[in-house]
């Protein structure tokens, strides 16, 4: 079962949103990860990084994100990643919170990722 | 122009550029971005200065190279990735080089916004930085072919640069956060344009 990250400027909406998936879906493999380094609203690369990089040792990964710096940071974070490992990754401009759960969902009835990926279109935003 | 040496110089007094203006920039982005770009820079280039004081004797191409990954791991906002791209293709276009003219740098400037174009999906005229560092790119590149020292062909970046960061005001941003205020952000200064032409300064104050 492919897993979901959850990325946000807040390290709270990250973390609630992974409570909230978990509490529908309690089979899902969910990480968040949320804020700058330092606490406050932002992006933090080195944490994007490092929790990607575990999720990945899981299987696919599909990233659920909310306003612009995430998307350029976690972005950057992919780039580097070895080609065989990006091909893993799904980036998805669902919004955030629907987008996360209806993956969840489908994920926790056994749908295979890439039909997942089909339950999501419409729930795609314009990110900034 | 400058070797390894200027070059750690030009990006420290980037950082004490970025530092002087940390609440005016901070300020800009209040009206129409979302109030941290002054500090997101600060936090960026504190950490730069430490990391390029940290190395030992370095290349221009490695003190560029750190400075980007200060930015990308530490300024926390869209700066982070735009300028840590800014800086790291820059750096790549340095590679192998001792000391740079004034040719060099159009290409490391050129490759660097083409990075930032890529990164930010964005071109010049959406109220950005681009709307500086293009124009400061065009002036430099005039001067490269029409000859004279780095000092004045940066005398004319900068004048071309301190316009762009006034044109910014006139248009209205169809790029970041502040695009959501469509016509309401007419009329300001962007954020990212005015940190832009502060690091041309800086380095036109070293030369």
């Amino acid at each position: 079962m492919a897993s979901l990250l959850i990325l946000s400027h807040s390290r709270s909406v990250a973390d609630a949103l992974r409570g909230l998936a978990l509490e529908l879906n309690p089979n899902a493999s969910v990480f968040s990860v949320g804020g700058a380094k330092d606490g406050s609203a932002g992006a933090d690369y080195d944490k994007m990084k490092e929790t990607l990089e575990y999720a990945l040792t899981l299987g696919d990964v599909i990233i659920f994100f909310d306003l612009g710096s995430t998307m350029l940071t976690i972005q950057m974070v992919i780039e580097g990643l070895p080609e065989a490992e990006q091909s893993k990754i799904t980036l998805s401009t669902a919004a955030l919170v629907e987008g996360t759960i209806a993956a969840s969902a489908c994920l926790a009835a056994g749908m295979p990722a890439d039909e997942v990926l089909g339950q999501l279109e419409p729930l795609s935003i314009n990110k900034f | 122009m400058a070797n390894a040496e200027l070059i750690k110089n030009i990006i420290l007094q980037m950082a004490q550029e970025i530092e002087g203006n940390k609440e005016y920039l901070t300020g800009l982005d209040a009206a129409i971005g979302d109030n941290d770009h002054g500090i997101n820079m600060n936090k960026g280039f504190k950490n730069a200065v430490i990391k390029i004081n940290g190395l030992g004797s370095q290349s221009i191409s490695e003190i560029i190279k750190a400075a980007g990954m200060a930015m990308i791991s530490h300024v926390g906002g869209s700066a982070g990735p735009l300028y840590g791209t800014l800086f790291l293709k820059a750096a790549g276009a340095a590679k192998d080089k001792d000391e740079i003219g004034l040719l060099d740098f159009t290409q490391m400037l050129r490759e660097g916004i083409d990075g930032v174009k890529a990164r930010g999906k964005s071109e010049r005229h959406e109220k950005t930085m681009l709307d500086v560092l293009i124009p400061a790119l065009e002036a430099l590149e005039e001067s490269a072919v029409a000859g004279g020292s780095a000092k004045q062909a940066f005398e004319k970046a900068l004048a071309a640069a301190e316009e762009g960061v006034l044109y910014t005001k006139t248009i209205v941003a169809t790029k970041g956060r502040a695009s959501y205020l469509g016509e309401r952000s007419l009329g300001h200064i962007d954020p990212g344009a005015m940190s832009s032409c502060l690091l041309i300064k800086a380095i036109y104050d070293l030369l």
